[in-house]
């Protein structure tokens, strides 16, 4: 066959076949990069959701060793635990984000009162589950900041060009940032 | 054909590169202890004090210990600040996640523990912040930089040595390390522009391209662990 073709024909074929072959490297590359950064976004927001729980699981031990002093109020103390098992019987993202927001509050609360009683430092238990509320909440934020470093980096991937083209016929949409004041630009 | 070739692959090695998100004004750290602050706040027996205490603690466990003294880490805040700089550098060894970094502010006062996730149940937000009251930030208050800090690693490594285990075997703790894929993009294309120019190599291409991948640190993250405090 390759007899019967010219040689400048022969050298078009073989330069249509390399690019197809780019084409399709290129193609399965962006999506494989696509897929991955994807995953890496669920993944990190599963590790947010697991600093949640953290929090909560460390309600009861804190409501426990801080009841016996005076100087924190029983109502704080009453909604902290209500709102923890409020938090554990709703599963929908939107309810527990809410709950979420009212505990903060009153952990908040429990902070400042804390704070306010030198003398409660002196209790190395309550120091302690203080130090672990403080790093859990900072673990929070220090999770959320790498939710959305993930999101960034997987939505630039979708909306820039030429991943852009590859995107949009695979279906990959651009994801939300987590945003606790939503309104911005 | 030839002579377009060469900014050809410029422009494409250019737009495809993809820049890091959040870099700029975070330090790059190379060395166990940094002090970046202006005029300096430590000695340098006392630097290579800490910086002997943090190699025994890498050679003996390898996990990794960065203390970094700044003026301020504004914008972030402190605890922003530490948690990115730890990120940007992989404090801690890749896959272990072993590192701690202690972030101590003399402006604002305040100082940080940020310990990665391999660490956090040895060094668990009661431990460290206990360590912090105890050891930091009294020394701080009396202007004592290098005690604080100096006792606050030593309590801190003396619980890594004793109740962490590294692992297999250690290698000898290294400031160089070298990103041998990005070594190995610079050479092809080194290869590639020095056959398309015939020789005429660019050796400037070299510097189009960051060698080192981060200081000396091994690739660990964080995930916020840690405690913080005021002096």
């Amino acid at each position: 066959m390759t007899l019967t073709l010219g040689s400048r024909r022969r050298l078009t074929l073989v330069g249509i076949l390399v690019i197809v072959l780019v084409l399709l490297a290129w193609i399965v590359a962006a999506y494989n990069s696509l897929v991955a950064k994807d995953q890496g976004v669920t993944a990190q927001w599963a590790q947010v959701e697991n600093q949640y729980q953290r929090k909560i699981d460390l309600i009861p031990s804190l409501v426990g060793a801080v009841t016996q002093y005076q100087q924190f109020e029983r109502s704080t103390l009453e909604n902290i635990t209500r709102l923890r098992s409020q938090w554990l019987n709703t599963s929908g993202i939107d309810q527990r984000i809410n709950t979420s927001q009212s505990l903060d509050q009153n952990l908040f609360a429990i902070r400042v009162t804390y704070e306010n009683y030198p003398d409660l430092h002196s209790d190395q238990l309550v120091a302690g589950l203080m130090d672990e509320l403080a790093g859990t909440e900072n673990r929070i934020a220090v999770e959320r900041m790498w939710y959305n470093d993930a999101v960034r980096s997987y939505n630039t991937a979708v909306i820039s060009f030429p991943n852009s083209l590859l995107a949009g016929s695979f279906g990959f949409q651009p994801r939300k940032y987590y945003d606790p004041i939503p309104g911005g630009p | 054909m030839r002579t377009l070739a060469v900014p050809i692959l410029l422009v494409f090695g250019v737009a495809m590169s993809s820049f890091p998100v959040v870099a700029q004004d975070l330090p790059t750290i190379y060395l166990y202890v940094n002090d970046l602050t202006t005029p300096g706040t430590l000695l340098s027996d006392e630097f290579n004090a800490l910086e002997d205490l943090c190699y025994q603690v890498d050679s003996l466990t390898s996990a990794e210990i960065a203390i970094l003294v700044v003026n301020t880490t504004q914008p972030w805040g402190i605890d922003t600040f530490a948690a990115r700089t730890f990120s940007a550098n992989g404090i801690g060894k890749a896959g272990r996640d072993n590192g701690v970094l202690l972030v101590v502010s003399t402006d604002e006062r305040a100082w940080r523990f940020e310990v990665g996730y391999g660490l956090e149940g040895i060094l668990n937000d009661a431990l460290v912040g206990r360590i912090g009251r105890d050891n930091l930030t009294p020394a701080l208050q009396s202007g004592d930089f290098f005690e604080g800090i100096y006792d606050a690693t030593y309590v801190a490594g003396s619980e890594i040595v004793s109740r962490y285990d590294g692992g297999s075997a250690n290698p000898e703790p290294s400031l160089l390390v070298l990103d041998w894929k990005a070594v190995a993009v610079v050479v092809i294309v080194f290869l590639a522009i020095s056959i398309v120019t015939r020789g005429r190599s660019f050796l400037w291409i070299g510097a189009l391209f960051n060698l080192y991948r981060r200081g000396g640190f091994g690739g660990g993250r964080t995930g916020g662990g840690g405690a913080r405090g005021k002096f």
